[in-house]
């Protein structure tokens, strides 16, 4: 599996960046190029149709351009960053979906991030960590995290998927888990 | 600093934004008590990125960077300029309840009380409605037991979580104070009891309604509570 190198990671850092210090098209058109696709895929894998993916892409791109200040490389990876919006943006969708009653400028539909700030002592490196603890987990733990990540798919719902016992799931899932906090623990 | 913290399986699906609203609640006001799993929560997001980079990536259409730059050349503000500006202030009643929710859970908190009282479940414990969403038949509720009264003994349906927000109450699994979270399955049959001295007030969510045993129990399915 592939998973940017310190330098690519910087490389995306430095786009961004420059699209919130000078509105720098060109860099943006990079990130755009980077980002989209692997947004696109991860929408798709959620259960998006072609086209609605490709809407949520341009909204969540839209977001990239307009609070690209607020990224700061210290706390987060751009990845990272984009991830968060992505799951916000649909956290959002499902929740009008489910409640289409409720005031659309209800500050309950705003989830929350996470504040990563004042927790993390050295969110490069944790990065790092755990981006190799990722590549070196068995692939069958690594199906069932990105089951439960790109499908959104309950720990139920896996074992039905894969024709695995409840038990079989849990278990592996905690293995996942406790190779990545390990890796993770140093560093917060 | 909490000593009973958010299980791996909650923050999988906190990072992947598949909580039902209302134990999302939840989740928030643990994370936002808790040092260690606010880091934690963190790295499971930073999980979410790295995943996003391994993912293979599907070509976008022809023209979709152009169709977007027209977008923001036209001013388009996109979904989030939709939305309220943060720190908005949603007006309701005064209530000790607002001092001891973490900020991000306060406009919940004065919704919720602008909707309905606070009624009496038993003597020494009154419960808040949540204006949540809940999944199924759960419920989201605030319960406010005054210091050394308890909660009837009980038992659930589905899986109850609890967070305190205030005080701390004692039952067969240990001592919980503000911040910590407690997670009872059906199996389990308990009686919380504030302690002494202060007022304890919980956030309760349930994934399906919690049931009295006993006597109470009785009175209880009687109301329609």
């Amino acid at each position: 599996m592939q998973s940017p190198d310190n330098n690519e990671r910087e490389v995306l850092a430095d786009w961004v960046e420059a699209v919130a210090e000078t509105g720098d098209r060109a860099a943006f058109a990079r990130l755009f190029a980077y980002l989209a696709p692997r947004l696109k895929a991860f929408l798709r894998r959620l259960g998006s149709n072609d086209a609605t993916a490709e809407e949520l892409v341009q909204e969540v791109m839209l977001t990239v351009w307009r609070k690209a200040a607020s990224f700061d490389r210290r706390q987060s990876s751009v990845s990272t960053w984009v991830y968060t919006i992505a799951r916000n943006r649909r956290i959002d969708l499902i929740r009008r979906e489910s409640k289409p009653a409720l005031d659309p400028e209800e500050p309950l539909l705003q989830p929350a991030a996470p504040v990563a700030a004042d927790t993390v002592a050295d969110e490069a490196r944790r990065d790092a960590a755990l981006r190799a603890a990722i590549s070196t987990l068995p692939p069958e733990q690594l199906d069932l995290l990105q089951l439960g990540f790109f499908e959104g798919k309950s720990h139920v719902e896996i074992a039905e998927l894969r024709k695995l016992p409840l038990g079989t799931v849990k278990s592996r899932m905690r293995l996942a888990f406790s190779r990545l906090r390990r890796a993770m623990e140093s560093y917060q | 600093m909490p000593s009973h913290h958010l299980p791996a399986e909650l923050l999988l699906d906190h990072a992947a934004g598949t909580l039902d609203p209302a134990l999302a609640v939840l989740v928030e006001g643990h994370i936002a008590l808790c040092r260690q799993c606010r880091a934690e929560a963190g790295g499971f997001m930073a999980v979410g990125g790295a995943l996003l980079d391994t993912i293979e990536p599907v070509a976008m259409s022809d023209g979709a960077l152009d169709r977007l730059m027209a977008r923001i050349d036209a001013g388009d503000g996109g979904w989030e300029s939709y939305r309220r500006p943060e720190g908005t202030v949603v007006s309701g009643p005064a209530d000790p309840l607002i001092d001891v929710l973490p900020p991000a859970l306060r406009p919940l908190g004065r919704r919720s009380l602008a909707r309905a009282p606070w009624r009496r479940l038993v003597p020494g414990v009154k419960v808040l409605d949540l204006d949540v969403p809940t999944g199924g038949r759960g419920s989201a509720q605030i319960l406010r037991v005054d210091a050394g009264k308890g909660v009837p003994r009980h038992t659930h349906l589905g899986n109850e979580y609890t967070l305190v927000l205030s005080g701390a109450f004692n039952d067969h699994a240990g001592r919980f104070a503000r911040g910590d979270l407690q997670i009872t399955d059906p199996s389990v049959k308990h009686k919380p009891i504030a302690e002494p001295g202060e007022t304890c007030m919980v956030l309760a969510v349930t994934d399906a309604p919690l049931r009295l045993t006993g006597a109470l129990g009785f009175i209880q399915r009687s109301l329609g509570y």
